[in-house]
């Protein structure tokens, strides 16, 4: 039961992920379909974009897990590995899946570049978050003593 | 138990027993300690009333209480529920520290925050208690 707990937990986490990543996917997609004159995006390629969001999302409970510490350098090391990884297979599956029913790579260049600015800026936050958090606790602690 | 009282030029108090850690020599030692706001400190085989400005942090271990001060550890026989009346925060399940013994924070990011105090040493406040830190810092329990 306890196993359960923590996999339907784990999945729930994953999922509220799964949603940003198809989002943005959808939102980035949808942008550069418009720019090349594409009006629509496919059902099978929603689809495959929303199986694809999963499983960056399932990487990054691996890699990165709720509740990592940012403030010890993993921004510029895992953080990097992991928008990276999944920029570069955003790419391919937009490449192999044709999202985007223009010829060539480089709109799928621009996509995965586009995800991987997109993943990075979002665990930016958290560091921020972090960052904003020990600021606020730091100034408490100097205003209980102000002699000093 | 055999009561006596003098008269003397200072204040002091002389306890003789034949086992200081007896519970009924423990609860006047405790009861003495809350009196005065002072908390009970073993320093070898004499017992010293300390400050709670002097502890920066107490730990539980193993039904013993450790009171941890600059430069010494003393026991005490009070527990960390008694501490935290004396205005230390409850920090993890065996440990409280005094706020005013903080010299920085870090926020860590599984809602845990560690704390340096003033002597160097860390502790890390679990995401269990760091809510009461919050409160009592920034008014608000959560991040």
């Amino acid at each position: 039961m306890k196993a359960f707990k923590r996999f339907y937990v784990w999945g729930m986490s994953t999922k509220r992920n799964m949603g940003v990543y198809f989002s943005a996917l959808v939102f980035f997609c949808g942008i550069i379909a418009f720019i090349c004159g594409q009006g629509f995006l496919s059902l099978l390629s929603l689809l495959q974009m929303l199986l694809l969001s999963f499983a960056i999302a399932a990487l990054q409970s691996f890699i990165l897990p709720d509740g990592t510490d940012y403030s010890r350098g993993v921004l510029f090391g895992r953080t990097v590995a992991w928008a990276g990884a999944s920029a570069l297979a955003i790419f391919a599956a937009s490449l192999w899946g044709g999202w985007l029913a223009v010829p060539g790579w480089l709109p799928g260049l621009l996509l995965g570049a586009a995800m991987f600015v997109g993943l990075f800026a979002m665990l930016i936050g958290e560091q921020f978050k972090q960052e904003i958090e020990t600021e606020q606790l730091n100034e408490a602690l100097r205003r209980r003593r102000p002699t000093e | 138990m055999k009561l006596t009282l003098t008269r003397a030029d200072e204040d002091e108090l002389i306890l003789r027993c034949r086992d200081p850690d007896a519970p009924h020599i423990r609860a006047l030692l405790a009861l003495l300690g809350g009196a005065q706001r002072k908390i009970p400190a073993r320093d070898g085989d004499q017992l010293r009333l300390l400050a709670p400005a002097d502890v920066l942090y107490a730990e539980a271990v193993e039904r013993h209480t450790f009171l941890y001060t600059q430069d010494a550890v003393f026991e005490t026989p009070l527990t960390l529920a008694a501490l935290e009346q004396l205005s230390l925060l409850r920090c993890a399940k065996s440990a409280v520290v005094r706020v005013d013994a903080i010299a920085a924070l870090q926020s860590k990011g599984d809602g845990r925050i560690l704390a340096t105090l003033k002597n160097g040493e860390q502790l890390y406040i679990s995401r269990r208690y760091a809510a009461a830190l919050r409160r009592a810092l920034l008014g608000t329990p959560s991040a």
